[in-house]
């Protein structure tokens, strides 16, 4: 099973057809390999087990693993190039190169352009700016004569447009009053005002794009998992224009690292901070908890921990003064001066506002000294045993089985403290398991909405251009992106998802993508045998083939996407 | 759209279909034809309401040390408190109830909730849907639990959850029918007879839950379209919730539901669920961040009552929370977890106009943990006598959808 890509070649060298090649680079060997099939049954010869079924059976259980779903072609390049090849290319998502369009559209991120601070003093000016809008209709509807002094300037419009945004954003903040009155009659919106709107459809266009035509699957189904693990819900004010930079600056370069390191990135990034209330943590008076709480109880031990309530008290006291930089509507740089600056996203200690006393977080003590404890306490939290286990319990249901079994997670826990806490470490040991390529786990998971909408457009080989009709669906079923308003995410197990309703709305789903004609997709009407081939015929039952067969022409690619069958995975 | 007798008989007679009418894939049912028409409709606050300022101890001194900023000013005072009994008074922004607690209609049980310690949402949550807190492997509600005690009916839907996912309070083997919270009849392209046909296919092997699932979704989209199909012929504006839990001002859930209800007199359980109650920061008095999810819960409840008409007087209400908000407010003028809340009674049957509790007081000595309102009456005693006297729930069967509880003290005292 444990055969790398070097031994292959080797073996493929032994060959008739070895002599030939083997003066070629090792990167010629590599794309020639997946067009010679006779090289491709010596070398499968192991890994397949003792029937070609068998093979068949693990290829398609690993690219349902480790992707969001088949795309036209994927069995057939993994097959050939091996799984365990498959495997070790996803674990190395930096070895994969990118897809064009997801590249370009990351290349469209306006927030990505800023700062977090400056996008804090951008959501604060377009909040204003709007506010001041609706006050301005209202007086228009109430008298028909100019606005009263103190409505945003008309003239500073045209001063604007040769601006950066952040630059008009700014000198709105900074003039509230300098403007005289003008006689419009209806004021023209300022440029700015969609920035919020353009940021988050960026943003799930984007997340979309990823999920659905990324090669870096396993990476996408990472970053997915640990949004959901360290979840912020963009609905709660800043959240929405910093999820962007959550995602990208904090998740992102540690989905696959070391966990210890995507709880310190999390805990200083600004969505966090101002999601569960840290921002306004403070010594004075009692303490907000309400962070400390989930850090523990989500984040790292668990509910079953065996951490108490004073433990979070403790741990509050510990982050007390961790903070953001907020701007008052007077526009300003004062709330930030003068604090630390913590990490570079925006987070922001004020020691001001900090308990200094010694701290007993469970079991240790932490002496007061500053921002200095909150490693500490990180420390203490992600080393803890229960940490480990929590970890390695929720990538065993995620990857494997709602109930994972207990010697998997166990073993994936040694691991987990062998390899200090690294995600891919972990991961290379979960799919070198035995029981993950146990049969009764083939096709078993039922799909989370997110899921059973990505790998439908991965079998018709979509690409997004808008993805508002995605995320419509997705919102329907329950899953909006980024929408999930408690902290502890959304779950990936059956019994939440699996409702009558809403599988019925998958089926009308299949149904539309079935017609080829989906708003904002761009693909081919899709031909229900070749759905059956890239998905893997071996997926569906008789009764299935049958049904499908003898569905009206134009039902049958909407029957394969909708069968029960592609309810799981 | 297709007249659902005729989308029977071509079910019926179509060699792929296997959906029989009336009948599901698990249904349990003891043979009794149901006569009684009680119904019980329970509403969960995801986020643990701050109780304490929705039925506010006013006679309490500690009450305004407490509460200095959020404290909700007493009966009389401009924006004060709605005054209930002397003692206690209601946020203002609930007063659209007021009607029915002059009715005697409307009652609250203070200091109630769960026994278990937990300050923790989903876990507190969770026990108060399976209805047995503090084991953690239940994974069945009562609600389901409870649809298993009445009959089937050879006809109509029993039970119905309002939201797009199935929440654990109604888990379990008997069927309970989920409704889009927009609550209209929504047209499927699997009213098509051909698409429906195709797909009976897909979906037959009933010894698979998926397939199972499809079933009953199909039998309740077709039952709940014909009654909503009734209840709106009228084109009155349905205002959606676009799915979002959260209340809003403008929301019409409680005519929607009072409609849905009216045109199906099978429906006897129906479970509906609120969030954004969880009020860390800045949690307001009578007006602000509580107050403008109360207004519109209040108003909801005010319609479906109103809407219920007659058959109010066979339905009791159910509003409750997985736990109350600390005694003391924080330093961001919120509250934060804590453990005793309110339940509140709406209902034809409902001795009302009474806030019933065993009354400890706000006295440091008092609280839960030195924080908290004690829980000084359990949920679970107060879910069973409303079981056992307006559904005629036997002990027996109490016994079931709440194992393991014993508590034999009355709900509803005054202390």
């Amino acid at each position: 099973m444990d055969r790398s890509f070097r031994s292959q070649t080797n073996t493929y060298h032994s060959s008739a057809l070895g002599n030939l090649l083997r003066s070629c680079s090792s990167i010629i060997i590599a794309l020639t390999l997946a067009f010679l099939p006779a090289a491709q049954a010596a070398n499968q010869a192991d890994l397949s087990g003792s029937q070609a079924g068998d093979g068949d059976m693990k290829v398609r259980h690993a690219i349902n693993r480790l992707s969001f779903g088949p795309r036209p072609g994927d069995i057939d390049r993994v097959r050939s190039m091996g799984v365990q090849a498959f495997i070790n290319e996803q674990l190395d998502p930096a070895s994969i190169a990118e897809a064009e369009s997801v590249k370009q559209v990351e290349s469209t991120s306006e927030t990505a352009k800023e700062s977090n601070e400056d996008l804090l003093r951008i959501f604060r000016a377009v909040q204003s700016e709007r506010n001041s809008i609706s006050a301005r209709r209202a007086r228009q509807e109430d008298a028909p004569k100019p606005p009263a002094p103190g409505g945003k300037a008309q003239a500073g419009q045209s001063a604007l447009a040769g601006q950066s945004a952040l630059a008009g954003a700014l000198s709105q903040t900074q003039d509230p009053m300098t403007a005289p009155a003008q006689a419009v009659p209806v004021p023209k919106e300022h440029p700015m005002i969609d920035y919020f709107d353009r940021a988050r459809r960026q943003f799930l266009l984007a997340k979309l794009t990823r999920d659905i035509e990324s090669p870096r699957q396993l990476d996408a189904l990472m970053i997915e998992f640990w949004f959901n693990h360290f979840n912020v819900f963009t609905e709660k004010e800043f959240d929405g224009i910093l999820i962007g930079s959550y995602e990208n600056d904090a998740i992102r370069p540690h989905a696959l690292g070391k966990f210890k390191d995507l709880v310190r990135a999390t805990c200083f990034h600004p969505a966090m901070l101002w999601y569960l209330d840290n921002s306004q943590n403070k010594a004075s008076g009692s303490v907000n908890e309400n962070y400390a709480r989930e850090l523990m109880e989500l984040h790292t031990l668990g509910v079953d921990g065996g951490y108490s309530q004073k433990d979070v008290i403790e741990l509050a006291r510990v982050l007390t003064g961790l903070t953001i930089a907020t701007y008052m509507r007077t526009g300003g740089l004062a709330q930030v001066h003068g604090l630390q600056k913590i990490g570079r996203q925006g987070a922001y200690f004020d020691i001001r506002q900090h308990d200094m006393g010694t701290k007993t977080l469970l079991g240790h003590t932490i002496v007061g000294s500053g921002a200095g404890e909150i490693d500490e306490a990180l420390e203490i939290l992600t080393r803890h045993p229960s940490t480990v286990h929590h970890i390695c319990y929720q990538l065993a249901q995620y990857f494997l089985n709602d109930q994972p079994p207990a010697s998997l997670v166990d073993r994936l826990a040694a691991r987990f403290v062998s390899s200090d806490g690294e995600i891919k470490a972990v991961l290379r040991e979960l799919f070198a398991s035995d029981e993950f390529w146990q049969p009764q786990y083939n096709n078993s998971k039922f799909k989370t909405p997110l899921r059973y909408a990505v790998s439908t457009l991965r079998a018709v080989d979509a690409h997004v251009q808008k993805a508002d009709r995605i995320g419509g669906f997705l919102t329907q079923q329950g899953q909006r992106v980024y929408g999930c308003l408690t902290p502890d995410g959304y779950k990936n197990t059956k019994d939440l998802w699996l409702d009558p309703d809403a599988l019925l709305h998958r089926i009308e789903f299949a149904m539309t993508v079935g017609s080829g004609k989906v708003n904002g997709i761009d693909m081919k009407p899709p031909d229900y045998q070749q759905l059956e081939q890239t998905i893997g015929l071996s997926t569906f039952t008789p009764n299935t083939i049958a049904v499908v067969d003898k569905a009206p022409k134009n039902l049958r690619a909407a029957a394969v996407l909708g069968c029960p069958e592609f309810m799981r995975y | 759209m297709l007249d659902r007798r005729e989308f029977l008989r071509l079910a019926a007679i179509s060699s792929l279909a296997a959906i029989i009418p009336g009948t599901r894939g698990w249904a349990f049912s003891n043979g009794h034809e149901d006569t009684s028409h009680k119904r019980l409709i329970v509403i969960l606050l995801r986020g643990a309401v701050d109780g304490l300022n929705v039925v506010a101890p006013y006679g309490d001194r500690q009450y305004y040390d407490l509460r200095p900023k959020i404290g909700i000013q007493p009966p009389g005072t401009n924006d004060g408190l709605l005054d209930l009994d002397g003692h206690f008074g209601l946020n203002p922004a609930a007063r659209a109830l007021m009607p029915f607690w002059q009715d005697k209609k409307l009652a609250f049980v203070h200091a109630s909730g769960s026994p278990d310690p937990s300050r923790s949402h989903f876990q507190a949550q969770d026990y108060m849907e399976t209805g047995v807190p503090g084991k953690r492997a239940v994974s069945t509600g009562w609600l389901n639990r409870l649809v298993q005690t009445m009959p089937a009916h050879s006809v109509g839907v029993r039970a119905v959850s309002v939201g797009p996912v199935l929440p654990r309070i109604c888990a379990g083997p008997a069927s309970i029918a989920s409704v889009s919270s927009k609550v209209q009849p929504a047209l499927s392209q699997l009213d098509n007879p051909r698409v429906a046909e195709v797909f009976n296919g897909l979906y037959a092997d009933k010894s698979d839950e998926i397939c199972r699932a499809y079933a009953e979704g199909m039998d309740a989209h077709h039952e709940i379209n014909d009654d909503l199909t009734e209840a709106n012929k009228d084109a009155e504006q349905m205002a959606a919730n676009h799915g979002a839990p959260i209340l809003r001002s403008g929301d019409q859930y409680g005519t929607q539901l009072a409609k849905l209800l009216t045109k199906a007199p099978s429906m006897r359980v129906v479970f509906m669920d609120f969030g954004g109650w969880d009020t860390h920061v800045n949690q307001g008095t009578g007006v602000g961040t509580l107050a403008r999810r109360l207004s519109p819960l209040a108003g909801g409840l005010a319609d479906l009552v109103n809407g219920l008409g007659p058959a109010f007087k066979d339905t009791t209400i159910v509003v409750m929370s997985e736990f109350g908000r600390t005694a003391a407010q924080n330093v961001n003028n919120g509250t934060d977890h804590g453990h005793g809340n309110a339940m509140w009674l709406l209902g034809g049957n409902v001795d009302g106009g009474k806030v019933y509790a065993r009354w400890g007081g706000l006295a440091p000595s008092a609280l839960y943990e030195g924080r908290d309102l004690q829980t000084t009456t359990d949920f679970r005693a107060v879910l069973s006598s409303v079981m056992s006297e307006h559904m005629g729930v036997s002990k027996a069967a109490l016994a079931q959808i709440f194992p393991g509880f014993n508590n034999k003290l009355d709900p509803f005292v005054r202390t």
